[in-house]
């Protein structure tokens, strides 16, 4: 029984500490179902994610709950503060029996008896159950947001949704229809379920099917659909009482149809399009252009998002690498499928890794690729073309068109290539060596590195701290030496190694502003070497070397001047004597005449009803103003056909107009329309109106004439 | 002399009494409060002392006894009113109908029109106008020897405005103005045309800003945009603005060149698309020319005359071709542009030094070394140009009596234009504006080419021109019809069916001119002696009701500037003497008292 006490609180402990893990635990679940459900939704993740997703939060969740690091003192401590009956000394339950006093043993003999049987509350209980709701709701939320998108698609026939400007207003009907049952049925690539609606204005897919059935109150002689005015579609009846009367058509353009029972014409109503649009192609990385150094992975990583509105159908990478220069280049062409594109799709994000050493590329290769999306109605997009070189090193130092015949003398300066060279070899020979001799073999790197910028800063009229002497590089980096050598007893030279000079003129004026700059970036590279090698940090210096290297043959190639050979000598020309001087007694003198068609005709009687309807408003039945907007009446139509969900309305209203029956407020729906259809006129030249001339104003302007310098 | 004793006597008491209630004051116990108590002492022995000795203030009073009659108009102060009836007794109010009805204090009989007046009333000492003012014919109406005027707030809207009346198809038409936003949230101005929003500009609250908003028209004919201001949704102006676009009629050009270049073959071509019609002539060798004529039948262009230049507005050419005009092609120019031809010069230095035009063009050529590409500059339109190769850049020298155009990017002039005779001459530098075509800125090409053959094509001589005088005509309101007629008949002028008569100006002869009311608003016809119709717009009584009010405070203030003699005679102050009232001096030994009361029993 001594040991009863401890067990039971140890029992009690262990239970809680997992109570307190199962808590967090839920919780860490919960946000992480609804934090990644939410991202899910916008794209902007994908499942896998959730794992280590689901690491971080638990950290989190554990750090910022301490719960689970509860301690048998925390339990009795609890014991203490919710049981008055132990008399605050839960505590010797922990103690040995053997180490207790007396008067202890007693009193823990007392509240053994008190706690024994008796249910202890639990510490967590609350948080427990607040867990546990947490987690029903996050699933409940997770749950509806990925299942209530995709409902509306399951759902039997749907009932057309009010998207347009014109289905949202009301239409009128012919008294004659009892009811219409109006039936579209998209293009099955699109992937669309049939739907039906009892309204006249259609807004279907592309080459969707639409059919029209319509009842109507009694049997009438006829029923025609009216298409953009001009096409006419009889209808059919169904039954025998000759009140059900039916057809079908696909809609390819989009236009205007009324609907005619009889003699009676109903009101316009529109036909509108949803075009099938391309997929889209964004490339997010790469970007084109993009150089792959020495060193980096050769590893082209595509990112890359395809959206189609109804579903894709194929996605493919073009590659085309190019090797070789010269003449000698050579291309292979190669294709390959998205790795993680799923056919059908309405948007994908494809991944593609592209290894380079696979694809045979070379250093100084280029690849050039582009991707290619189609969708379900065959419609292809590409992307533009994205190029990615691999860098040449061994083209960079290669000694071609340097290596002249001369004697080289012993170098007092290691040259750039030289230091690139004695770099690389540093740290390849970096885990044989020393540290402190590879720190040293550094450190004097950096000071060649320096000597050399010293002596290129020279050209640019920088001041030197060290005397560097007047050495000539055989190597040819640079373009012009700086001064012819002289020998001993030179008083200029003797007095030029004291004195301290700054800008020379002549030296400011020696390149041309594009060389200098060039020259400063050089340095600039050479400055960064020169610090990272200081710093102990060959491989950083590394790509500025290179840099440095790059401009400087860059420049070198500069100042190579092409000099055009002399041979033989052509006898003087003598313009001043032969010009204009042939005979043209045979050249004809042609005269040209056109008429051309002046521009804008069809816009400026559109103008012209604009203005005409202004004063149409002043004088609402004025006939010949009605007469002359007819020109303008004829070509609204052909815009409501190409249109009708922004000019069916204005073509109602000047129709109205036309017939006079005008509401107040059509000539402002068709001046609505004919501002939108108008373009901008352009600018044209004209003549200015000049008061009326009098003896008087030719005077005036006389005098001006004379006045004047 | 009682009342002196008296004051005395109280003088002294009530020092008496003060000293007292100091020496008790500073002499308590408790110091709490000391110096409160005293200022308290003070002010109640004082205030006591004051209500016994009445206090006289003196007031400024015009003469008692004589007649004002107080006119009040819309968007008068009321309490000013209030302020000023209460110190003049004797005074009659007329209210105009549309003020705002005296809520208090006054009756005033409301008048329609400032003729309803009473005679009796309408001959007062003085007439004090509270309010907006009134037109300057109403003024007239009013006869005393004192006038004065006392201005309202300004009313928050459109304060003044501008817009052009008429304007050519494919111009830039704006609207300019000053707009003051009274209240305290921004107001936006939105320039509306067919139910479509052009511009926008923002006012900031309680702040006065001037305006401009631009647009193309898109319409021939007559037009009625409007101008709006909306705080939020909240309309709060929705005013008219009329205008008349009018149709270009093409020109007629006669294009000489000295050697074929691309600058001429874009202009002909452009040109002609737009249905102008031209005459070309071009030297491809030594006497021997391509001729071409688009939109036009074939006419003889190989000897210019005068005959032959007045069938064309322009004559497009160059310094070389002009270099090679002998004497009398120069003086049948100079009379065709004296006439009215306009001429237009490709300038460079081998302009003919001698020729009646050259002293106008002092072509320099730019020295240094140049931009490869130079951006030109219009001196007018807000038209930003694409960047042109500037070839041999070369400017012309500006001077007296030319006309600068186009700038380049160093601010010389490389188009310039001027006046000769009743015609236009105009040289340019610029050789390569077809760039503007062939690099696809349509714009750009047309912008230049109409601003630079609108300036130079002749003149529509007209026989009659005519205007309306206010700015903005209102209905009801008077209208002066102005009319310029060349010709030696009477003009005859009618509006709508209303015919107008009217009077030769005493020193223009030359000019026309003749008043009438419109009744109706909106459009209006006006009937030109030859018959054609031309029209103008009358404003409603309800349009523009800020501008309507400054005009007419204007119009009154200007009005009260005559007065200005009598007002200094008449509004010598008389000086009243009036007793304050005691009440107040009451009150204040009141709260001191209670002050100190209470400090002593609660504090």
């Amino acid at each position: 029984m001594d040991s009863g006490g401890k067990r039971y609180i140890q029992n009690l402990t262990q239970k809680w500490i997992w109570n307190a893990v199962l808590i967090n635990l839920l919780i860490s679940v919960s946000l992480t179902a609804i934090t990644l459900v939410v991202l899910y939704k916008f794209g902007a993740v994908q499942f896998w994610w959730s794992l280590p997703f689901f690491g971080l939060v638990v950290l989190i969740v554990f750090i910022v709950s301490g719960d689970w690091k509860m301690k048998e003192k925390d339990v009795t401590r609890y014991i203490n503060r919710t049981f008055p009956q132990v008399e605050e000394s839960a505590d010797l339950l922990l103690i040995p029996v053997s180490q207790l006093s007396l008067l202890q043993r007693l009193q823990q003999q007392k509240i053994k008896e008190a706690i024994a049987g008796r249910q202890i509350i639990h510490p967590l209980k609350r948080k427990h159950k607040a867990a546990i709701i947490f987690f029903l709701i996050a699933v409940l939320i997770c749950a509806l947001m990925l299942i209530v998108p995709f409902s509306s698609e399951k759902k039997g026939i749907p009932v057309l949704k009010n998207s347009s400007s014109i289905n949202s207003q009301p239409e009128k009907k012919l008294a004659e229809v009892q009811s219409l049952q109006l039936t579209i049925t998209p293009p099955a690539y699109t992937g669309k379920q049939r739907r039906q609606q009892s309204r006249f204005n259609v807004e279907a897919e592309e080459n969707a099917v639409v059919k029209w059935t319509i009842q109507t109150t009694s049997p009438p002689a006829f029923v025609r659909l009216k298409i953009n005015d001009k096409t006419v579609v009889p209808l059919s009846a169904v039954n025998a009482q000759k009140t059900t009367w039916t057809t079908q058509m696909a809609v390819k353009k989009p236009g205007f149809y009324q609907l005619q029972i009889n003699d009676h014409l109903s009101e316009l109503y529109s036909i509108e399009v949803i075009h099938d649009k391309a997929p889209v192609v964004e490339v997010q990385s790469p970007k084109s252009g993009a150089t792959i150094l020495s060193g980096q992975p050769k590893v082209v990583n595509i990112a890359a998002t395809i959206t189609d509105d109804y579903g894709l159908n194929e996605a493919v990478v073009f590659a085309t690498v190019a090797s070789g220069n010269g003449e000698a280049v050579k291309f292979k062409e190669q294709q390959f499928p998205l790795s993680n594109f799923v056919k059908g799709s309405r948007q994908s994000m494809a991944r593609q890794r592209i290894d380079l050493k696979s694809l045979g590329m070379q250093p100084g290769d280029e690849l050039y690729f582009y991707l290619r999306a189609t969708d379900n109605h065959n419609q292809q997009t590409r992307s533009d073309i994205i190029i990615v070189r691999l860098e040449d090193t061994a083209q960079l130092l290669s000694m071609d068109g340097l290596v002249n015949g001369l004697d080289l003398k012993p170098e007092f300066f290691r040259s750039q290539r030289q230091i690139i060279i004695e770099t690389e070899q540093l740290l390849r020979d970096k885990d044989t060596i020393a540290t402190t001799a590879f720190n040293n073999k550094s450190n004097d790197l950096g000071i060649d590195q320096q000597l050399l910028r010293l002596r290129y800063g020279k050209f640019l009229g920088e001041e030197t701290n060290t005397e560097i002497g007047e050495e000539h590089d055989h190597e040819g980096e640079h373009k012009t030496e700086p001064k012819a050598g002289t020998g001993f007893g030179n008083a200029a030279e003797i007095l030029e190694q004291f004195s301290h000079k700054h800008d020379i003129a002549e030296d400011a004026t020696f390149f041309d502003p594009e060389t200098k700059k060039q020259l400063k970036a050089t340095l600039a590279e050479m400055w960064k070497a020169e610090l990272k090698l200081r710093l102990y940090k060959p491989a950083e210096a590394l790509p500025f070397e290179y840099n440095a290297l790059r401009l400087l043959k860059d420049l070198q190639q500069k100042s190579r001047v092409y000099v055009d050979k002399t041979s033989s000598k052509m006898p003087p020309l003598k313009p001043a004597e032969k010009r204009l001087t042939g005979e043209l007694d045979k050249i004809g003198q042609p005269v040209l005449q056109s008429e051309y068609k002046p521009a804008g005709q069809d816009a400026l009687s559109l103008r012209q009803a604009l203005g005409l309807l202004e004063a149409l408003k002043q004088s609402p039945a004025n006939r010949p103003l009605l007469q002359s907007l007819l020109p303008a009446g004829q070509q609204l139509i052909g815009y409501a056909a190409a249109d009708p969900g922004r000019y069916l309305a204005a073509l109602e209203a000047y129709r109205r107009l036309v017939n006079n029956q005008s509401k107040k407020s059509d000539i402002n729906t068709v001046q609505k329309a004919l501002q939108q259809i108008l373009q901008a006129p352009a600018a044209l030249p004209s003549q200015k109106s000049a008061a009326p001339s009098s003896k008087l104003s030719g005077q005036y302007f006389n005098n001006l004439k004379r006045s004047s310098p | 002399m009682i009342e002196a004793y008296r004051n005395v006597l109280v003088l002294f008491l009530g020092g008496l009494l003060l000293a007292g209630l100091l020496v008790m004051e500073i002499r308590r116990r408790s110091r709490s409060w000391l110096a409160a108590r005293i200022a308290a002492s003070i002010v109640a022995t004082i205030a006591l002392v004051f209500m016994i000795i009445p206090v006289h203030i003196k007031k400024e009073r015009p003469p008692a006894g004589e007649k004002i009659l107080v006119l009040l108009t819309k968007g008068f102060d009321k309490d000013s009113v209030s302020q000023f009836l209460s110190a003049n007794k004797n005074s009659v109010v007329y209210a105009e109908e549309n003020a705002s009805k005296p809520s208090s204090g006054f009756t005033a009989t409301t008048i329609g029109h400032v003729a309803q007046i009473k005679v009796a009333d309408k001959n007062a000492q003085a007439i004090h106008l509270f309010g907006e003012g009134l037109l300057e014919e109403e003024l007239k109406q009013l006869n005393a020897p004192m006038f004065v005027f006392h201005p309202g707030k300004t009313p928050g809207g459109i304060q003044s405005i501008y817009w052009n009346k008429t304007i050519k198809l494919g111009e830039k038409w704006m609207v300019q103005g000053t707009y003051f936003n009274s209240l305290s949230s921004p107001q936006k101005l939105f320039l509306n045309g067919f139910s479509t929003r052009l511009d926008s500009v923002v006012v900031p609250p309680n702040s006065r800003r001037t305006f401009h908003l631009t647009t193309i028209p898109r319409l021939t004919g007559k037009a009625v945009y409007s101008l709006m201001s909306a705080n939020g949704r909240h309309t709060l102006v929705n005013e008219p603005l009329p205008f008349v676009v009018e149709n270009t009629q093409p020109l007629k050009v006669l294009l000489l060149a000295s050697s074929p270049d691309f600058e001429n073959k874009f202009l002909k071509n452009w040109l002609a698309e737009n249905g102008y019609k031209v005459a070309a002539r071009t030297a491809i060798s030594k006497n021997k020319f391509v001729r071409e004529y688009l939109n036009l039948p074939p006419i003889a262009i190989d000897n210019i005359n005068h005959a032959l230049l007045v069938q064309f507005d322009v004559l497009i050419t160059d310094a070389r071709e002009l270099s090679t005009f002998g004497r009398s092609v120069l003086v049948a120019l100079e009379n065709s542009i004296d006439k009215g031809l306009g001429l237009a010069v490709t300038a460079d230095s081998a302009l003919p030094a001698s020729a009646f035009f050259s002293r106008y063009f002092k072509v320099v050529q730019l020295q240094g070394q140049a931009a490869k590409t130079t951006r030109i500059e219009s001196a007018d339109s807000y038209f930003t140009f694409p960047e042109i190769s500037a070839g041999h850049p070369m400017f012309i020298r500006s001077q007296a009596g030319t006309q600068p155009l186009f700038y380049n990017q160093q601010n010389q002039p490389i188009v310039t234009a001027t006046v000769y005779g009743q015609g236009k001459m105009l040289a340019t530098t610029l050789v390569n504006t077809f760039e503007w075509k062939l690099g696809g800125n349509n714009d750009a090409y047309q912008q230049y080419w109409s601003a630079v053959l609108t300036a130079a094509a002749r003149p529509v001589n007209q026989k009659e021109s005519w205007s309306v005088d206010p700015f903005m005509p209102f209905v009801n309101k008077p209208v002066t019809v102005q009319v310029f007629n060349a010709a030696d008949s009477i003009p005859v002028a009618q509006v709508e069916a209303t015919h107008i008569f009217l009077k030769q100006d005493d020193d223009l002869p030359v000019y026309w001119s003749g008043t009438f009311w419109p009744v109706d608003a909106g459009w209006q016809s006006f009937v030109n002696t030859d018959g054609t119709i031309q029209s103008w717009y009358a404003f409603d009584d309800g349009d523009y009701k800020t501008i309507q009010s400054i005009q007419k405070t204007n119009a009154t203030a200007k009005f009260q500037l005559s007065f200005s003699n009598q007002i200094q005679k008449a509004s010598e102050p008389v000086i009243v003497k009036t007793v304050f009232p005691p009440f107040w001096f009451f009150l204040l030994f009141l709260l001191s008292a209670a002050f100190l009361w209470i400090e002593k029993k609660f504090l």
